[in-house]
């Protein structure tokens, strides 16, 4: 009963002890950095593919769907851009992308430390005198924290291209419409905040991967519950610290 | 053709960089490459404006607020915007706030002043307009507007009774309606063609009002007398009219007389024996002058004055 109830409070504690483990060894550069750039290639570069097609598409329907809710009212069409743009930049560029990122990234980090542990890798790392918190789990988590809010730029870009694009084709305002209706409510934090977000849940995705995959137990069934968990698991925080940063920073 | 990972990311993280600038700069309205100047203007009440509201000159945008800040102790709002480089706004421009945000959104607009001045300078201070901001006045004469389109409603919606009433009696309320569009167009037309002359002719009338009123107050004294005779004068007239009157009436009722044959004059215009013995006297007395002439020693026998020779 008293494990059950202090489970939770367990692996908040081995996560925040691991994290910063790996946060002590930062100086360490040269013992990750090769591992660092593969990872921001494997989280980042090879994200932006996948990035920009979700993030065209939520523009494009956001702006359809919100064009739609608006036919019948008084309201002038610029309104539209005013409300697709901010909402891709506050919200759903980052947001997006961090699910995205949760199944892509996230899984893919969880069985590959997860295997690596189950198949004694890690130890082996140990043995050989490598640090393998700093070798493994840093350069990862350091690439989420700087691949993210690059991500969460082209998204923005692409998203509020897809709306622009969608709102031209279709016809349901001109560009220079959409565009002046953007910046009539634009705040200037608008982007900063969309940038302080994806940091987090860059942060909080590969963290929570590295974690799960790092503390992996028993065979092949445990790195599937380790990746299964991570992905669940990134999705559940990235939503709560959504909703905290909506409510601390706005 | 294979680039090493090292490229890859560089690559990304600095078109992500490149991204968010021009991103960030143009949904600000600033111009992406050149740069802007600061101006400052302090408000009463800024009615709802806020930081990365767009600036217009002419209702052109020239640029954003950058901030927008409650200075309590000196009771104003301190509003801080950047001007695009190559705006030049002249020394006695004044910053408004226009808008509302709930239509559009609020904008700073600049009126500009004379273009002969010299332009302000980055980071001076722009005059703003005193008195209460539009939203204020709205908000003060609201009461009474509300009575007033409330009687306006209250109108209309008899007005529109009635008008079902006309809709339900019979179709020429459609005709009505087609000729008053045809007045209106032809009127249209009159005026678009002739709005100089409209224009000129109703400046006339307005010298002219101001020509009388100036006539008449400046005359008022000898117009008070005119006046007074011309009066007197109509009094008069109308005795004389009634004089008129009754020479008239006693007019009328000789003339009915004469005509009905009363008195020697009616005789004389309604009998005809005078004349008829007149006539024959005449026909008798031209016949004695022709024999006269014919046989005058029948007459001049007797007549021995005449035999002087």
């Amino acid at each position: 009963m008293t494990d059950r109830l202090l489970a939770p409070l367990h692996a908040i504690g081995t996560y925040f002890i691991l994290m910063g483990r790996a946060f002590a060894s930062v100086r360490e550069v040269r013992t990750y950095w090769s591992n660092f750039i593969t990872q921001m290639v494997r989280i980042g570069v090879e994200s932006i593919p996948i990035v920009a097609l979700a993030a065209a598409f939520t523009g494009a329907v956001l702006t359809v769907q919100t064009a739609y809710q608006l036919q019948t009212s008084f309201v002038p069409n610029t309104i539209i851009g005013s409300i697709v743009v901010p909402s891709m930049m506050l919200e759903l560029a980052a947001v997006i992308t961090a699910f995205i990122l949760a199944g892509r990234v996230g899984a893919r980090i969880a069985a590959e430390l997860g295997t690596m542990r189950v198949s004694e890798q890690i130890d082996a790392l140990e043995v050989m005198g490598l640090n393998s918190i700093s070798f493994l789990i840093l350069p990862r988590v350091l690439a989420g924290v700087v691949m993210f809010p690059a991500l969460y730029i082209f998204a923005c870009l692409i998203g509020i291209g897809g709306g622009l694009g969608i709102a031209e084709a279709a016809g349901l305002l001109s560009t220079t419409e959409f565009i002046e209706g953007a910046r009539q409510f634009y705040q200037p934090f608008d982007p900063y905040f969309g940038l302080i977000k994806s940091i987090t849940f860059g942060f909080i995705i590969t963290s929570i991967a590295c974690y799960k995959g790092y503390y992996t137990k028993g065979g092949a069934e445990g790195v599937g519950q380790s990746t299964t968990e991570a992905a669940v698991q990134s999705c559940v925080f990235v939503l709560l610290a959504d909703l905290a940063l909506a409510v601390l920073l706005l | 053709m294979n680039y090493s990972n090292e490229v890859k990311v560089g690559l990304s993280i600095v078109l992500a960089v490149v991204v968010l600038i021009v991103g960030v700069r143009y949904f600000q309205d600033l111009p992406i490459f050149s740069s802007s100047y600061l101006l400052t203007a302090n408000f009463e009440n800024v009615s709802g404006l806020s930081a990365g509201n767009p600036v217009r000159l002419s209702g052109v945008n020239v640029g954003t607020v950058e901030s927008v800040q409650l200075q309590q102790d000196e009771e104003t709002v301190r509003v801080r915007f950047r001007v695009n480089e190559n705006v030049l706004i002249p020394e006695g421009s004044m910053a408004e706030v226009r808008g509302f945000s709930a239509l559009g959104g609020v904008r700073l607009g600049i009126r500009p002043g004379p273009s002969s001045n010299p332009p302000l300078q980055p980071g001076s201070i722009i005059n703003t307009p005193s008195g209460p901001g539009l939203l204020d006045q709205l908000t003060q004469q609201g009461p009474e507007m509300t009575s007033k389109v409330d009687s306006v409603l209250d109108n209309t919606s008899r007005a529109t009774g009635a008008l079902a009433n006309q809709m339900e009696e019979g179709g020429d309320l459609q005709q009505t309606l087609a000729s008053l569009r045809n007045v209106a167009t032809t009127l249209e037309s009159v005026s678009g063609g002739e709005e100089e002359t409209l224009r000129s002719a109703i400046q006339n009338l307005e010298t002219i009002t101001a020509d009388l009123q100036s006539f008449t107050s400046e005359n008022s004294d000898s117009l008070g007398v005119t006046v007074q005779r011309v009066n007197r004068n109509l009094t008069r007239l109308e005795q004389n009219l009634a004089n008129l009157e009754r020479t008239t009436a006693a007019l009328g009722s000789f003339a009915e007389k004469i005509n009905e044959g009363e008195g020697t004059l009616g005789r004389l215009a309604n009998d005809p024996s005078l004349y008829n013995n007149l006539d024959s006297t005449s026909v008798q007395m031209n016949r004695l002058l022709r024999d006269l002439q014919e046989n005058p020693q029948r007459y001049l026998e007797d007549m021995t004055l005449v035999r002087m020779f």
